[in-house]
């Protein structure tokens, strides 16, 4: 899943990215309201963690405006503002959650399986095709009771086909949630990463989960599309 | 000798003794004139009747005009230090605003193009000279300003028929023949990218990408940064080899150090061939990160943008103090960059 964090202080902003990478999100960080906002329109993010206060323009304001251009991935305002009438005029703008600075990286990411399990059909933080089940909580992939160990980056593309299942994406759209902003995407890599899936996840002797859909992308589903 | 100042001071030094020479040739001339050629003439208050006529003679005038001589020689050296040191001090003094200029021209880039020289003194002759050059530096900054807007307006507007392209070309439905699909689909995810990188780019060199610095271990940013890096030459079949020191704490944007390392790593990976070796390490003030690979020595080297060394500069131009320098030597490729080091981090850990 890959993740807008804008927030105009450092220290914070590394402290979150690095909490968020941990878990294997692709982060992409913005300094203040303007980059904020340009970012949110020129990439898909899943989700959006925003500072209230920033510079050029807060936090309320970029919700506004990408709600205006019909940009509706969740948003969840981080701020030091604990007011009811902030948070009233936070929710108001399009927001989705609100968290109060300090708060604890374990709440933020807890806060933020929540909104993307709302965006799901299956809104539970166990999700699975077939015999293949992910725990998005502890961050364990089984299949057919058998555990199956994964990189981040493995663990979170597998996420990203399961959610997506039975559909299939294309290339561009896993590159567009699985990896950040400064990955070229014109080299191999996802091609190497499904390669890489299909080693754990499609034993031989197990019926091939992970399809390839020519002229589309790839599909992670029981039968072949 | 191709300085200027040194040729000044020795013109000035040359001028200054050819003068001495000059007024001594002189003196030496009228001087024997004087002795030879004038009766002198005495007379005593006492006796005003009397009076004592007399001239030199030729071995007083040569002993007299020898000693003139011997005295211009033995000063002559002393002088000519003298000459060649007020020279060098005019010398200097003179080219102080040039050297002014010089200084500023070289702080110059495209974030500063519009702001104009000064001189504090200036004289009238440099005055037209810094006009000229504020000027010229305006034009610069209008036409570099405009062809950034064009550029970043042209991107802009790729990106709503890029968006139709891609919808159309992953409809469901099957109209495309899957092959073809998969070439527009790759095509069209390469030309997003150049429009992105050079809307970056258009941002950066306008200002309007602000430096979020932070104190952080820079050999931790590139370990992150390296592992699909590794699995990509893996699966060319090259050797990654990767040499890091556990602790170089740096103070910069974290996130413009990944997007260089990241563009230094796609260049060496898409245009390089052979084994990669990436290090960090520390060296003197700075933590250095050394990408080197070897260059592709097969097959036609295709044009490219060099879009991902752009990206590198614009981000370095935000934060000067960030150093890249690149060397080719026997077809090796090493480019490092200089992060300027902190010997004691912060309580700061990540």
């Amino acid at each position: 899943m890959r993740i807008l964090l804008a927030e105009d202080e450092p220290k914070v902003a590394e402290h979150i990215r690095f909490g968020l990478v941990a878990e294997g999100y692709a982060v992409d960080l913005a300094a203040d309201g303007d980059e904020a906002l340009w970012l949110a329109e020129s990439s898909t993010y899943d989700a959006l963690l925003l500072d209230i206060n920033m510079p050029h323009k807060d936090g309320i304001t970029v919700v506004r405006l990408l709600r205006r251009k019909n940009i509706l991935s969740p948003v969840i305002f981080l701020t030091a503002r604990d007011d009811v009438e902030d948070k009233v005029r936070a929710l108001d703008a399009g927001a989705d959650d609100y968290l109060t600075k300090p708060f604890s990286i374990s709440e933020l990411l807890a806060r933020l399986r929540a909104v993307l399990r709302r965006q799901r059909p299956q809104a539970s933080n166990l999700i699975r095709v077939d015999d293949l089940e992910l725990d998005l909580v502890s961050h364990a992939a089984q299949r057919g009771g058998e555990k199956i160990e994964l990189t981040r980056r493995e663990f979170a593309l597998l996420e990203f086909l399961i959610n997506a299942s039975p559909r299939s994406v294309s290339k561009t759209a896993i590159v567009e949630h699985v990896w950040d902003q400064h990955f070229d995407s014109d080299t191999n890599v996802v091609n190497v990463y499904i390669k890489l899936l299909r080693r754990k996840i499609d034993r031989p002797g197990w019926r091939p989960l992970i399809h390839t859909v020519r002229g589309v992308g790839f599909v992670l589903r029981e039968d072949s599309p | 000798m191709k300085s200027l100042r040194s040729r000044l001071t020795i013109w000035f030094g040359l001028v200054f003794l050819a003068l001495v020479v000059t007024f001594t040739l002189l003196t030496h001339h009228t001087l024997e004139d004087e002795l030879r050629n004038r009766a002198w003439q005495k007379d005593y208050p006492d006796h005003p009747d009397w009076k004592l006529h007399g001239s030199f003679s030729e071995s007083e005038v040569e002993d007299i005009s020898g000693e003139l001589v011997e005295s211009a020689v033995s000063w002559s050296i002393p002088l000519a230090v003298l000459a060649l040191l007020g020279g060098y001090w005019l010398a200097e003094r003179s080219l102080r605003p040039i050297a002014s200029v010089n200084r500023q021209l070289q702080t110059k880039n495209s974030g500063n193009l519009g702001d104009p020289i000064s001189l504090p003194e200036m004289d009238d002759e440099f005055r037209g000279l810094v006009r000229q050059l504020n000027e010229l530096l305006k034009r610069l900054d209008s036409s570099f300003a405009e062809m950034n807007d064009y550029a970043a307006k042209v991107a802009h507007e790729l990106r709503t028929p890029l968006a139709i392209l891609r919808l159309k070309v992953e409809q469901p439905g099957g109209r495309i023949d899957p092959e073809l699909a998969d070439e527009l689909e790759a095509e069209l995810h390469r030309l997003t990218y150049v429009v992105e990188q050079s809307l970056l780019i258009a941002r950066a060199d306008r200002g309007r990408i602000m430096a979020m610095r932070s104190v952080f271990n820079f050999s931790l940013t590139l370990t992150e940064v390296v592992e699909d890096f590794q699995l990509l030459a893996a699966d060319q079949g090259r050797r990654f080899t990767l040499e890091s020191t556990p602790e170089c704490w740096v103070s910069a944007d974290p996130r413009h150090l990944r997007q260089v390392a990241h563009s230094l790593l796609t260049n060496a990976l898409r245009h390089g061939d052979g084994d990669l070796l990436v290090r960090v390490k520390r060296r003197g003030k700075f933590a250095v990160l050394l990408v080197g690979n070897r260059a592709r020595s097969t097959g036609t080297t295709e044009p490219t943008l060099g879009l991902g060394l752009r990206v590198v500069a614009a981000l370095l131009r935000l934060e000067p103090e960030l150093k890249l320098q690149r060397r080719h030597r026997d077809n090796y490729y090493v480019t490092r960059l200089l992060v300027p080091l902190l010997e004691q981090p912060d309580s700061f850990h990540i």
